[in-house]
């Protein structure tokens, strides 16, 4: 009895389990759905640009349309573009825009950002949409001269367009941007936008005047202890050095009464991650964070910002 | 203590009266100017209509010469659009005499040289030797983009009344308008030209 029952309950303990993992990989592919349908139609609104966070990426690629290797090289050139020539350009690589327009999308994306300084308008807007088969070169109102409609749809025609129709959207987008960075080198009128030069009598006043208030401040917030000779709490940090203390650094502290004129010093040991209860003594503990000077936080890329730079409706564009 | 009362109280109140005047006149003026800065930005932005509409009409000769050499037999259509060319540059508008009748008028002229350009480009389509030339591809182009920067001033110059025309109509800033004589300026409305469905003709 035994013996024949076992089989059909090892049957329906595998059938049960088989069940589990059909679930578990059907759940699974229900959550994959999103990453397998990433038909995505963009907008000015969900494109996400990447420029912002570092202005280094001048490409959106968020269907990787591109590949790592050429979206780089791209913001290699992008970006020595806006060093040399103070263009500021963005190139977007995508599989579906709205409507299908890439004009309509390039031109509400650059007046979304304002791409391209304000002063000079020299902002720079390529679009490719490949499942809509469209693309688009969108020029700044100040880069209208240097790449006026008849250029854009010659680089277009002559060398975006043939590499389009054989799906190769990397030599597209590279020949196409080596064309038109090309054309931009030349024109020597372009410049990078300089940093406005400050009267240097200014700056220095502005310096004195910053100078003198972080005094008063630090002068204001210093702790003031009793004095022990007069009790009046004007006993104040007058200067702090280091000094060797029997073969050890100490920071010998000045104190002065500014009442009675009662001065001391007195040496503490450097409280570089030192306990708390260290400086319980008499007189004050030292200012944290130590005499050096604190580093700055940083590291990381910083992002971009656009300038609000018009577009007019220059460029040409087209289908394959 | 007695007070010392150095000015009667009669004075108090004209200099108080006075005073309000002045924050008035003051009030006035800031608004005056603030017109003026927006009716400037109305002529600005209809004189790049104009400039956008201008560069449209100077393509044209180069576009039908280049057509013309490959479709000699479209001699209809040739001079529709140097006619219609020729009406649309002829009528300019001042920014300071935009009545709604100039501005249909003027907007009708461009709308049927765009209408004859359109047809000569349908024209075009039956040559394909012209398709395919470069000089052509690239005028199109041009086109197209002038086309583009037309919509794009347009769309500029009606955002720049709207706000002037804010201005003029809403209270208090009204009556300074009034007073000084602003009045509210006229939009683009859409082509009628682009609200019909072209018509196709055999």
């Amino acid at each position: 009895m035994d013996y024949q029952k076992l089989p059909t309950t090892q049957g329906t303990f595998h059938f049960l389990r088989f069940y589990a993992t059909i679930k578990s990989r059907l759940l699974l592919l229900f959550l994959l759905i999103p990453f397998f349908c990433r038909a995505e139609v963009w907008t000015p609104e969900n494109l996400p640009m990447p420029y912002l966070q570092n202005a280094f990426h001048h490409v959106c690629n968020p269907d990787g349309v591109l590949s790592p290797a050429i979206e780089d090289s791209i913001n290699q050139k992008l970006v020595d573009l806006e060093q040399t020539r103070g263009v500021q350009a963005i190139v977007v690589a995508v599989e579906r825009v709205e409507d299908a327009n890439a004009y309509q999308f390039g031109m509400d994306l650059a007046r979304k950002y304002g791409i391209g300084s304000k002063k000079q308008n020299t902002g720079l807007v390529i679009v490719l949409a490949t499942k809509d088969r469209k693309y688009y070169i969108l020029t700044g109102e100040g880069l209208e001269g240097t790449l006026p409609d008849a250029i854009c749809s010659r680089v277009e025609n002559r060398i975006m367009k043939p590499f389009l129709k054989q799906g190769d959207w990397d030599n597209a987008m590279l020949k196409s941007v080596d064309a038109l960075v090309g054309y931009m080198n030349g024109d020597e009128s372009l410049e990078a936008e300089k940093e406005e030069e400050e009267d240097p009598l200014v700056v220095a006043f502005i310096a004195i005047f910053v100078g003198i208030i972080v005094f008063a401040f630090i002068a204001a917030v210093q702790p003031k202890r009793r004095c022990p000779k007069c009790g009046k709490r004007q006993l104040r940090k007058i200067q702090q050095t280091y000094v060797k203390v029997n073969g050890k650094w100490c920071i010998r502290t000045l104190w002065r009464c500014s009442v009675c004129g009662y001065s001391k010093y007195t040496h503490d040991e450097p409280n570089n991650g030192g306990g708390i209860g260290r400086n319980t003594s008499a007189y004050p503990p030292l200012f944290s964070g130590g005499l050096g000077g604190g580093s700055r936080g940083g590291g990381g890329f910083s992002g971009g910002s656009f300038g609000g730079g018009s577009f007019g409706g220059g460029g040409a564009g087209g289908s394959f | 203590m007695k007070s010392i009362s150095v000015l009667p109280k009669s004075m108090i109140v004209l200099l108080s009266f006075l005073a309000i005047i002045g924050l008035g006149l003051l009030w006035g003026v800031i608004v005056r100017n603030g017109l003026v800065q927006e009716d400037e930005n109305v002529s600005t932005a209809w004189a790049n209509v104009q400039t956008q509409y201008q560069r449209r009409a100077d393509l044209i000769p180069n576009l039908v010469n280049t057509v013309k050499g490959y479709a000699k037999h479209e001699e209809q259509t040739f001079k529709e659009v140097v006619e219609a060319r020729a009406k649309a540059t002829q009528i300019t508008v001042n920014p300071e005499n935009l009545t709604p009748e100039k501005l249909k008028e003027y907007q009708a002229a461009q709308g049927e040289l765009g209408s004859a350009l359109g047809k000569l480009i349908a024209v075009s389509e039956n040559y394909p030797q012209l398709k395919a030339n470069e000089n052509f591809m690239e005028l199109q182009a041009q086109l197209e983009g002038t086309e583009n920067r037309i919509n794009e001033s347009r769309k500029r110059y009606n955002e720049s009344v709207q706000s002037y025309n804010v201005k003029v109509r809403t209270f208090p800033s009204n009556l300074i308008a009034n007073i000084c004589g602003f009045q509210t300026k006229n939009k683009f409305e859409a082509d009628a030209a682009a609200q019909n469905a072209p018509k196709v003709e055999f």
